[in-house]
Parts: C-alpha cells; sequence; structure tokens
C-alpha cells in the first residue's frame, strides 16, 4: 500500500497532536510508575504490535503452527 | 406462578409455528418473537424469584430475575432480533427454528435458579447451536458440527458430574456462589468450572470454537456468535466472580487468540479467534471480582455482542456475495460494496476501542478494575491485547477484506456487490447500538448488574487510546508486507482429537482388526475344521500324520516313495474307515484289555 505524501504528513501531524496532548493531560488515578511517562502507551502500542506480530510468527513458521490446507484431509 | 412471561419460553414456544406460516406473515411472525421476548425482560421485576415448581423433591427455578440476567436478557434478545432480520432473506424453517431454540434456552439458562434447569437448557444450546453449523453446507460443515457437538456433550458430561458431586452432599440444588471447600469439595467445584470454561473458550478446550463458527451457515454464525460463550461468561460470574485462576485463564485467552488472528487466513476463523481473545477479558474480569470488575465484564459481554455479531455479519456479507472466506482470494471490493464496508469499519472500531465506539467504554472498565487493583502485569497484558486487537481486525482484517488491491481473484472481485437489504438494515441496527453505548455509556451502564457512575471520557484515557491506535497503525504501515495472507491452516488443540482420532480409528482398523481376523480365523475356522478332518477317519489322519512326519525325517531316497503314498492316503481320505474296524479286532482289544487286568491282579 502506497500512501502519497499528503496523507503521510497529515497522519504524522495527527499523532504529534496526540502526543502533545498527552503530554499536558492531567492523570486522573496514578498508580504505576508509568501511568505518569507522556506517550508511554505510544511506545508500548509501537513495541507491542511489533512483538505480537514476531511471536505470531515464530509461532507460525517455527513451532509450525501453521499447516498446508489440506492437512487434516 | 406469577405474573411473568419467561423470554426464553417464548422463544421455544414460538417456534412451533413457523412451519405452518407462509410468506410476508412468516417473516413477520419471527421478528415479532424476540420483540415479545423483549417486551416480557422489560415487564421483569428485579429481585423477584419465579417460576418455581417441585419437581420429584427438587426445586427448579426457572426465574431467577436480577439486574444481572435481566442485562444479559436484553442483550440477547435485540441481538435474536437483529439475527431474524440479518435471516429475514433465507427461506430455510430449520434454520430460522434452530436459531430461535438456541436463543430461548440461551436465555433459559440465564433466567435458571438452580442447576439442573441450567443444565436441562445448556444441553438445549449445544444441539440446536450444533444444528446451525451443519446447516453452513461447507465442505467441513458436518464433520466440524460433529466435533463441536461431541466435545459439548463432553463439556456437559463434565458440569452434570460437579452437579450430581455437589447435590449429593448438599441436598441442594441452588445455583450461587462455588467454593472449593463448599459442597462436594474441590471435585466438584472444578468439574463444575471445567464445564463452564469449556463453553468459554478457554485454552486448551478452546479449539470447538474456531473449528466450527467458521465452518456454521452464513446467518447461523452470528448466533453462534453471540449467545454460547456470552452464557458462558453469566454463569461464571454467578459460580465463580474472585476465583483467582480466571484471572491468569483469562490473560492467557486474550493472548491466544490475538497470536492466532495474526496469522489467519480464513476471515470467520480470524473472527471466531477474537471471540476468544475478547472472551478473555471478560474471564480475567470475573476473576478480579471486584463489583467495578463484574460490571465490566457484563458490560463487555453486552458490546461485544453487538460488535462481533457485527462483524460476523459483514464477513457474512461478503462471503454470501463472493463465496469465499479466504483472505488470499479476497481485497479490493470496498468499491463494490461501499455499505457493507463502512458498516463493518463501525463494528471494527467498537472492537479495537476507538474513543465515542462500544468498545472504548468497555475495554476501559475491565483495564481500569485491574489498573486499580494495583495488577500490573494484568493490565499490561490487557493492553497489549487491545493492541493486536486493532491491528489484526481493525487494520489487518479489514485491509486484506476490502481494500488490498485484487490481482489474485477476479471472480470474487466480479461476484461483489452489496447483499440483501435486510442483511445490510440488520448491520446498520448493530451499527447504531455499537456506536449508542460508545457515545452515550449511561445507556449501556444502565444494563449492568451494579450501579456505577464511571466516566470513561477522561482526558488522560483518550489520549492514551489514541497513542496505542496512532502507533499501532503506524507499526502496521512499516510491516505490511509481512502480514501478507498465505494459503495455510493454523492447528490447535483439536489437533489432539483431529490426528489422534484419525490414529486411533486406523489402530482400530488395521492392526487390532487383523490380529481379531486371525484370532477368529484359528479358534472358530482352523480348529474344528482340523478337528472335524480328524474324526473323520482317526487312524487314516494318524496314518497321514506319521508318513508326513518320516517324509521330513527320511533320506531322499524314501522321498518319492513316501511322497506318492501320502498323496494317495490323502486322495482316498477319509475312506470307508468301517472296514478297518472290524468285530475280530474289537476281540483282539477285549483280549488285551483283559490280559492286562490279569497280570495286574496277580502282580
Amino acid at each position: 500500500m502506497k500512501l502519497s505524501r499528503k496523507v503521510k504528513t497529515i497522519f504524522f501531524i495527527i499523532l504529534g497532536l496526540i502526543v502533545i496532548a498527552d503530554y499536558f493531560a492531567p492523570r486522573g488515578y496514578p498508580i504505576f510508575p508509568w501511568d505518569t511517562i507522556p506517550a508511554f502507551w505510544g511506545a508500548f502500542a509501537f513495541v507491542g504490535c511489533l512483538l505480537l506480530i514476531g511471536i505470531s510468527k515464530f509461532l507460525g513458521y517455527k513451532l509450525k503452527v501453521m499447516k498446508k490446507e489440506d492437512f487434516y484431509d | 406462578m406469577t405474573e411473568w412471561a419467561h423470554p426464553g419460553v417464548i422463544m421455544l414456544v414460538g417456534t412451533i409455528l413457523i412451519p405452518f406460516l407462509k410468506g410476508g406473515v412468516k417473516k413477520s411472525y419471527m421478528l415479532l418473537i424476540p420483540l415479545v421476548a423483549l417486551a416480557a425482560t422489560y415487564y421483569s421485576t428485579p429481585g423477584t424469584t419465579v417460576w418455581v415448581y417441585d419437581y420429584m423433591g427438587l426445586k427448579l427455578v426457572f426465574g431467577r430475575i436480577d439486574a444481572l440476567s435481566i442485562g444479559f436478557s436484553y442483550a440477547f434478545c435485540i441481538m435474536t432480533f437483529i439475527g431474524g432480520v440479518y435471516s429475514l432473506h433465507l427461506d430455510d424453517d430449520r434454520q430460522h427454528i434452530a436459531g430461535l431454540l438456541y436463543a430461548g434456552s440461551s436465555l433459559g439458562a440465564v433466567f435458571a435458579g438452580d442447576l439442573l434447569t441450567l443444565f436441562l437448557f445448556w444441553e438445549i444450546m449445544a444441539f440446536s447451536s450444533a444444528y446451525l453449523i451443519f446447516a453452513g453446507k461447507f465442505k467441513n460443515s458436518t464433520k466440524a458440527g460433529t466435533r463441536y457437538l461431541l466435545v459439548h456433550i463432553a463439556g456437559g458430561l463434565f458440569l452434570l458430574a460437579g452437579i450430581l458431586m455437589y447435590y449429593a452432599e448438599s441436598h441442594s440444588l441452588a445455583f450461587n456462589g462455588f467454593t472449593p471447600d463448599g459442597p462436594g469439595g474441590a471435585t466438584a467445584f472444578y468439574l463444575i468450572l471445567i464445564g463452564f470454561l469449556l463453553n468459554a473458550a478457554v485454552p486448551p478446550l478452546s479449539a470447538w470454537l474456531s473449528d466450527a463458527y467458521p465452518e456454521g451457515s452464513i446467518t447461523g454464525s452470528v448466533f453462534l456468535a453471540t449467545f454460547t460463550t456470552k452464557t458462558a461468561i453469566y454463569v461464571l460470574i454467578r459460580g465463580f466472580s474472585g476465583a483467582e485462576i480466571l484471572i491468569v485463564l483469562g490473560i492467557i485467552m486474550t493472548l491466544y487468540g490475538i497470536l492466532y488472528t495474526i496469522i489467519e487466513n480464513d476471515c470467520r476463523r480470524l473472527l471466531s479467534y477474537h471471540i476468544i481473545s475478547q472472551v478473555g477479558y471478560m474471564v480475567a474480569a470475573v476473576g478480579i471480582g471486584t463489583e467495578f470488575a463484574i460490571n465490566g465484564s457484563a458490560a463487555h459481554a453486552f458490546t461485544n455482542i453487538f460488535f462481533k455479531g457485527l462483524l460476523f455479519m459483514g464477513a457474512g456479507a461478503v462471503i454470501y456475495v463472493t463465496g469465499t472466506r479466504k483472505l488470499t482470494e479476497l481485497g479490493g471490493i470496498y468499491k463494490k460494496m461501499p455499505k457493507t464496508v463502512v458498516l463493518f469499519m463501525v463494528g471494527a472500531f467498537a472492537i479495537s476501542g476507538f474513543p465515542l465506539f462500544s468498545g472504548f467504554v468497555s475495554k476501559a472498565m475491565i483495564i481500569g478494575a485491574a489498573h486499580y487493583e494495583h495488577m500490573a502485569w494484568t493490565t499490561m497484558l490487557l493492553s497489549l491485547t487491545a493492541v493486536g486487537t486493532f491491528l489484526s481486525v481493525g487494520l489487518k482484517l479489514a485491509y486484506h477484506l476490502f481494500f488490498r488491491p485484487n490481482e489474485h481473484n477476479e471472480l470474487a472481485m466480479h461476484k461483489a456487490k452489496e447483499p440483501p437489504t435486510n442483511m445490510l438494515v440488520a448491520m446498520a441496527m448493530a451499527a447504531v447500538i455499537c456506536i449508542l453505548f460508545g457515545v452515550y455509556p449511561k445507556a449501556l451502564f444502565s444494563m449492568l448488574p451494579f450501579p456505577t457512575d464511571y466516566n470513561p471520557y477522561t482526558m488522560d484515557h483518550v489520549t492514551a487510546s489514541l497513542l496505542m491506535l496512532g502507533f499501532t497503525a503506524l507499526a502496521f504501515y512499516i510491516v505490511l508486507g509481512k502480514l501478507n495472507p498465505h494459503k495455510t491452516l493454523s492447528i490447535d488443540t483439536d489437533w489432539f482429537y483431529r490426528k489422534t482420532g484419525g490414529m486411533f480409528i486406523y489402530f482400530i482398523n488395521s492392526p487390532l482388526l487383523k490380529i481379531g481376523d486371525l484370532i477368529a480365523g484359528v479358534v472358530f475356522t482352523a480348529v474344528p475344521n482340523g478337528l472335524i478332518y480328524f474324526m473323520r477317519n482317526p487312524l487314516g489322519a494318524f496314518k497321514i500324520g506319521a508318513d508326513t512326519f518320516s517324509l521330513a525325517i527320511s533320506g531322499s531316497d524314501r522321498r518319492v516313495k513316501l511322497r506318492s503314498r501320502i498323496k494317495r492316503e490323502k486322495a482316498i481320505y477319509p475312506g470307508d474307515n468301517i472296514k478297518h474296524w472290524p468285530i475280530g479286532s474289537t476281540v483282539v482289544w477285549v483280549a488285551v484289555f483283559l490280559l492286562a487286568c490279569l497280570l495286574i491282579y496277580f502282580v
């Protein structure tokens, strides 16, 4: 999927605005140390997303969870 | 009996007339049934116990009416109505009846106040839902439906065994909270728990779901996605609130489902794994067990019924028009079916937890409940699943189903068009509810078991959610090429009964049956035939035997002679054996015996 430069720019501007908003958002009920870190959940999502894809590919290919479609026939 | 009409019984009894009606009357009648059940729910008085019967000394409670059962009843009745609209174009009485029996028995289980009534409706659910899978008429529907039924019968037996042990000690069938040191001890506790967990699709007891739901009929799978797992959540809330093992199981479920969705190719199997994943949130919340967590569990069950129903309806519409379920054969059809795409995306946004959609509210309640209880791992891992949910439904599934450039399947592209109007209307109704719960959470909160004044729309929560969604989208765009679907299937724990089942049948057919044949051949054929042969002329048989023996031990010079003799003996066997036994020889034998007696006497 190729996105045009304009779409990409808009996407990154929105992402930046959310990060800035998160920096100023008052924390309602902070318990854990990371609750107060700005944009923590952005980093979490980015790393977590890659991690999930990595683990599922590992399961699918290395641990042979993925089989040919006629595996049970 | 008090002034109450059981919504489940309305649906069960209502099915009787369906075969006798025709055309428009039948269609309006089928839509009327869930509406009447909805009205009956509306006129129920919370906090009452009605329809109590005494059956052979057992107290059966058909109507335990409180905030929890009423909430589930509302959600089930509305979804039955939407499912009814979705299947209006279908002219198959049996499917309509099975769908209503399934919905009605789920409501029966929800209002059941004792374990026997619960078990009764539990079994009706299993059988009526199995029909919806058989009706799929895909290549594997019958096999998958049979496996589904067998697994559920096994689960029902676990439940029954637990109930009997519980009853044997307590002499009460009352369905309240269970504890490991309650009546029946830990054994009854875990047996009943296993029965419930199987229906909630907790791994490793989850493979029936991802095996059977994709094979169900297009309209039937909308019902399937709604009732079994959510009824299981309901009974878990009733029986196992605060059981800490459920937190662990719930987290495992959420991640287990998500990992499978990323590598899955069949669009409805992908959504089935999302059911497992989303039900994991609810199971974990039941395990946390605080009032807020239970509210979250129920809330997520209600929102999930509608957004998952919507996603299944959207995927069903695509299958209905294109005839294929595989992502490798789909893509690029958004131009042909824009309305379906928009409605599907509402469901995808809702399950992903976009602000202003229903999933945002209910997911926030469950993660919030873990947060309030200072459970760091639970909070983290459930959030990770939220990331994976957006990745695999909101981005991966939507992209490959509708938007990816399609150069691989002209036929699907050619066939794609908007589905029948009734399907679109049903999807629109579910979409409206997804947005309503998101924009006006009080509507959702009014269905919950405990009163709450929770506000999900605090600024930090909204920004945190948007950050998660935004950065997931960024990561998705970067690794897009790695997420292309492949023509594969993913093995799950059903491998154990599908492959070993096959091996077992092979073992029975091939070695075991052959050994059996061999034994039967020796005992029932060779030995009696040999005896019969021998008894025809024992002396002749002895002679043949002796000659054969001497043939074996003699030198080569005598062999030719012996061979021809054996051949001759065999040719005349059994021969005229009477002439070999003249009276004279008997007299000789008698004389020999007398002589022997005489000798013994004298010696």
